[in-house]
C-alpha cells in the first residue's frame, strides 16, 4: 500500500495532461438555408410524462410534416433536469450537428439562453420561457400557446356537464358551500402559467353556470402521480363536483374514475382511460411551431409570426386543441370558439370576474423578466367595447397571475 | 442452533458459507470479469430496446466519455468521477467506525443550500469573497445536519442508519421550501447564479472543481491511512471495549469524525453549487449521497478500490446517457437500469468470492438411511 501515493499523484498528473491535451470546446454547425435542417430536443421527463409526451408527439407528427426538410430523424434527449445538465444536453446536441435545439420545461431556459450566446449559429427554441423579449439574444427564441382559450374551452364543456348533472339531480348539499357549487383544480406551482390556466378553467364552467366556486391545491412539482392523486383526493373530500389539473401524470385522472368525479384532462383525452369520468381535454399542439421555426431556417426568412423573439400560437394557428367526450356539445363548443377568433368574445373579460369585488381597469404583469419579480406592464386593454386582461400578447409565456374572487388556494403557503 | 433448525424446516436444499483461502488474484479476476459483464449485459439490454444497436452502444459509450476532441466531455466525466470519489472517502472514517451514516445526500444538499443561498444574496460582492463566504457557509450547515444524528446517538444511542436516513428528507423538503421563499414568482425555478463562480478553467469551471476534489481526495488519504485521528477511528470501529481499555473516549471520537466529515460534505456543496453548476434545485445532489454509501462499501473503505469504482460508476452513468440519446432511446430510466446492473454484478461478484453455496449432501443420505 505504501506505492498508493505515488499512484495517486500518477493518475493525477495523467489527468492534467489529458486535459491539457485537449483542443477546447464544441465548435457548431452552420447552417446554409435550402439543406435539410437538424433537429434536437430537450425534454424534462419523457413519454410517462403527458405533458412532454405532448412534445414528443408533436415533434413527431411535425418531422413527418416536414419530410425532406429534416435531415434524418430529431435527435431526442429526455430526462434531462432543470440544471446545469440542461447545458450540457445542449452541448451535446450542438456537438452532433443540430442546427436548432427546442426545449420544453420553463427552468431550461437559463441554461438554454447561456448554450445560445455560446453557439450564435445555432436557434434555440424555448418553450414556456420568459427572457427572451429582454435578453436581447438574436438567435434566441421563447414559445408558448394561448392555451388559456383551450382551457376556457374545456372550461365550458366542463359546464356544460355540471348543468347536466345539475338537471339530473346529481349535485348534493356536499357539493355545495354558501348556495355555490364547489369546482376543484390541482396545480403544480403557485406561478402565472398555472394562474391563468387555472382561471381561465374556472371562467369557462362559470360561462355556462353562474354559481360556482373553486378549490385549488398545488402539488410543487410538474409531475408527481401520488401527490396528483392526493391532491384530487383532497378536493373530492371537499365537495368538488368536477376536477381539472394542471399537472402531468395521471394521478388525478386515475383517483377521479376511482371516485367517479368527473374529469377535464390537459395534454390527453383520457377516454380510453377513464371511460366513466371523461369530460373534455384541452393541449397546446406544437408541431405548427416546429414546422415554423423549420420552414422559415429552410427559406432562410425570420421565424414567420414572431413578435421579439416571441412566438404565441393560438387556436388560428391550430396550436391549441380540445375535444370533448359528448358530441351534442361540440357544435356549441365550435360556435363559442368561433366567438374567441372573432374576438367577440374575450377570455379573460374584465366584466366576468372581480379581485376583491372590484372590477379591473389597471393590472401591471411582470412582463419584462428582469429577474425582479416586479411588475411593469399594465395589461388591461379595451377592445371592440370589450375590457379585457391582455394575456400573451406581449410576449408568449403567461403573465396572468391575478388571483380572483371564488377561488380559493387550499395550500399556497408562499409569497402571493 | 435455533434458526439452523428453522433453516432445516424450510428445506433448503443447499447452505451458505464463508469461503476460505481465496486468493486475492483470483479475487480481481473474478472482479474484472464482472466489471465487463456488466458493460456487456448494459450492451444487451440496449439491444433488447433497440435491436441492432449492440455495436452502436459501445461506440457511443465511449464517445459519451472519452471524446478528446471535445475537452468538456472529459472534464463532465471526470467531475462526476472526482465527486463520488470524494463523497465516498468522505464516508469512509465513519464507516470504520461502523457508525452507518446513510445520509450524505441530505448532508450534502444543506451544503449546498447554503453556498445557493449565500451566492444569490450577495450579488454586488466581489467573486472571490463570496466564493469562500459560501464555502464557509457550506461548511457550517453540513456539520450541523451530519452532527445531530452523532449527538443523538452519543446522548441517547439512537440508531444512526435510521437517523440520518430521514433527515435525508428533511433536507429535500427544507430545499424545496427555500427555493419557494427565494423564487418569488412560484416557479421553483432557480435560475442561473450571477456570482459566487468558479474561474473556468479549459473553458469549464468544473475543471477546478475536480481538481479541488481531487486535492482534498489526497488529504483525505492521508488522515485515514497515517493521521492519529484515522487509527483511533479503526481502534473504535474494532471494538468500543478496547477503545475505552486504551483510553479512547468513543463518543468523542464519534462526534469529531462526524464533524469532519460535516466539513467535506459541506465542501462538496460548495463544488456542486459555485463550481459544477452555478445554480441549484432540490435534486442537485442527484443520487450521488447513495451511490457513495455503495461504492465505499464495495471499496472496502480503501482508498484506491473507491476510486476504481467511482471511475467505473461515473463511465456508466455518463456513457449510457449519450448512448441512449444516440440510439433515441427516450426512456429516462435507461442510464438508471445500466447504474443497477453494474452494481448488482459487481455486489454478487462481492458475494460469491466471500462465500459460497454447498449442497446438503451428506444429510440428504443421513435422511436416506433413515
Amino acid at each position: 500500500m505504501k506505492k498508493s501515493p505515488t499512484i495517486l499523484l500518477g493518475c493525477l498528473s495523467m489527468a492534467g495532461a489529458l486535459a491539457a491535451a485537449g483542443c477546447g470546446g464544441v465548435t457548431a454547425a452552420s447552417y446554409t438555408p435550402g439543406t435539410a435542417v437538424k433537429v434536437g430536443l430537450i425534454c424534462l421527463h419523457d413519454n410517462s410524462s403527458t405533458y412532454d409526451k405532448n412534445f414528443i408527439d408533436s415533434m413527431g407528427a411535425a418531422a413527418k410534416k416536414l419530410g425532406a426538410r429534416i435531415a434524418g430523424e430529431p435527435i431526442i434527449k429526455t430526462g434531462v433536469p432543470e440544471s446545469y445538465e440542461a447545458y450540457t444536453a445542449a452541448k451535446d446536441l450542438v456537438k452532433q450537428g443540430c442546427n436548432v435545439i427546442f426545449a420544453d420545461s420553463f427552468g431550461h431556459e437559463e441554461f438554454m439562453l447561456k448554450a445560445a450566446k455560446e453557439w450564435p449559429s445555432v436557434t434555440f427554441c424555448h418553450a414556456t420561457g420568459t427572457k427572451a423579449k429582454i435578453a436581447g439574444v438574436k438567435n434566441y427564441h421563447n414559445a408558448f400557446a394561448s392555451i388559456y382559450e383551450g382551457r376556457y374551452l374545456a372550461g365550458y364543456a366542463a359546464g356544460l356537464k355540471l348543468q347536466r348533472m345539475i338537471d339530473a339531480g346529481q349535485i348534493k348539499d356536499s357539493n355545495k358551500r354558501d348556495g355555490n357549487i364547489i369546482l376543484g383544480y390541482v396545480g403544480a406551482f403557485p406561478y402565472a402559467e398555472v394562474v391563468s390556466g387555472y382561471t381561465s378553467w374556472y371562467l369557462g364552467v362559470k360561462a355556462v353556470v353562474s354559481n360556482v366556486v373553486m378549490d385549488v391545491t398545488y402539488t410543487s412539482s410538474w409531475y408527481d402521480l401520488n401527490a396528483e392523486k392526493a391532491g384530487a383526493s383532497t378536493l373530492i373530500n371537499k365537495g368538488a363536483a368536477i376536477i381539472s389539473q394542471h399537472a402531468d401524470s395521471m394521478g388525478a385522472p386515475g383517483e377521479c374514475e376511482e371516485k367517479n368525479v368527473p374529469n377535464v384532462t390537459y395534454n390527453i383525452p383520457t377516454g380510453t382511460e377513464c371511460p366513466k369520468t371523461y369530460v373534455a381535454y384541452s393541449k397546446i399542439d406544437w408541431a405548427p411551431y416546429y414546422c415554423a421555426v423549420v420552414n422559415s431556417m429552410f427559406d432562410g426568412k425570420a421565424i414567420e409570426g414572431e413578435v421579439n423573439n416571441n412566438w404565441t400560437g393560438t387556436i388560428g394557428t391550430e396550436s391549441v386543441i380540445y375535444d370533448s367526450a359528448n358530441a351534442e356539445d361540440k357544435v356549441t363548443l365550435e360556435r363559442v370558439k368561433g366567438e374567441l377568433i372573432a374576438r367577440t368574445r374575450r377570455v379573460f373579460d374584465c366584466a366576468n370576474f372581480t379581485v376583491k369585488g372590484q372590477h379591473l381597469t389597471e393590472y401591471k404583469a411582470d412582463v419584462d423578466d428582469m429577474g425582479d419579480y416586479k411588475p411593469d406592464t399594465n395589461v388591461i386593454k379595451t377592445e371592440g367595447g370589450i375590457t379585457f386582461f391582455d394575456e400573451s400578447s406581449l410576449r408568449s409565456a403567461p403573465y396572468f397571475d391575478v388571483r380572483i374572487d371564488g377561488i380559493t388556494e387550499l395550500n399556497a403557503n408562499t409569497n402571493s | 442452533m435455533k434458526p439452523k433448525s428453522k433453516h432445516r424446516s424450510l428445506n433448503f436444499p443447499f447452505y451458505v458459507t464463508k469461503r476460505l483461502g481465496f486468493s486475492k488474484k483470483k479475487y480481481w479476476a473474478i472482479r474484472a470479469g464482472g466489471i465487463l459483464l456488466a458493460f456487456f449485459l448494459a450492451g444487451v439490454v440496449c439491444t433488447i430496446l433497440k435491436p441492432g444497436s449492440f455495436g452502436t452502444f459501445f461506440h457511443e459509450l465511449f464517445r459519451g466519455c472519452f471524446d478528446f476532441s471535445d475537452i468538456s466531455t472529459v472534464i463532465d466525466l471526470l467531475v462526476t468521477f472526482s465527486l463520488l470519489l470524494l463523497i465516498a472517502i468522505t464516508l469512509t472514517p465513519a464507516f470504520k467506525m461502523k457508525f452507518w451514516n446513510i445520509g450524505a445526500e441530505g448532508q450534502i444538499l444543506v451544503g449546498c443550500l447554503a453556498a445557493a443561498g449565500i451566492a444569490r444574496f450577495n450579488p454586488d460582492l466581489p467573486n472571490a469573497l463570496v466564493l469562500i463566504l459560501a464555502l464557509l457557509g457550506a461548511q457550517v450547515a453540513s456539520t450541523i445536519w451530519t452532527i445531530i444524528p452523532a449527538i443523538f446517538k452519543a446522548l441517547f444511542n439512537t440508531n444512526e442508519t435510521l437517523f440520518t436516513l430521514m433527515m435525508n428528507y428533511i433536507a429535500t423538503v427544507l430545499s424545496a421550501m427555500m427555493i419557494s421563499l427565494w423564487v418569488k414568482n412560484g416557479s421553483m425555478a432557480f435560475g442561473v447564479l450571477s456570482n459566487g463562480i468558479f474561474p473556468s478553467i479549459l473553458d469549464n469551471t468544473g475543471t477546478l472543481a475536480v481538481i479541488l476534489a481531487i486535492v482534498i481526495f489526497i488529504g483525505m488519504y492521508f488522515y485515514i491511512k497515517m493521521g492519529k485521528h484515522g487509527y483511533e477511528v479503526s481502534i473504535v470501529g474494532e471494538s468500543r471495549d478496547t477503545a475505552a481499555y486504551v483510553g479512547i473516549n468513543a463518543n468523542k471520537v464519534m462526534l469529531r469524525t462526524m464533524a469532519v466529515s460535516g466539513v467535506l460534505f459541506g465542501t462538496i456543496g460548495w463544488l456542486i453549487v459555485c463550481g459544477v453548476n452555478q445554480s441549484f434545485n432540490a435534486t442537485i445532489v442527484g443520487g450521488k449521497g447513495f451511490t457513495g454509501v455503495l461504492i465505499a462499501w464495495l471499496g472496502h473503505f480503501e482508498p484506491l478500490e473507491i476510486a476504481l469504482f467511482s471511475f467505473l460508476s461515473a463511465v456508466m452513468d455518463q456513457g449510457t446517457r449519450t448512448a441512449a440519446s444516440a440510439v433515441n432511446i427516450s426512456s429516462t430510466q435507461f442510464s438508471a437500469i445500466c447504474t443497477g446492473v453494474f452494481f448488482f454484478v459487481i455486489i454478487a461478484c462481492e458475494f460469491f468470492s466471500r462465500y459460497q453455496i454447498k449442497m446438503h449432501h451428506k444429510e440428504k443420505t443421513e435422511v436416506e438411511s433413515l
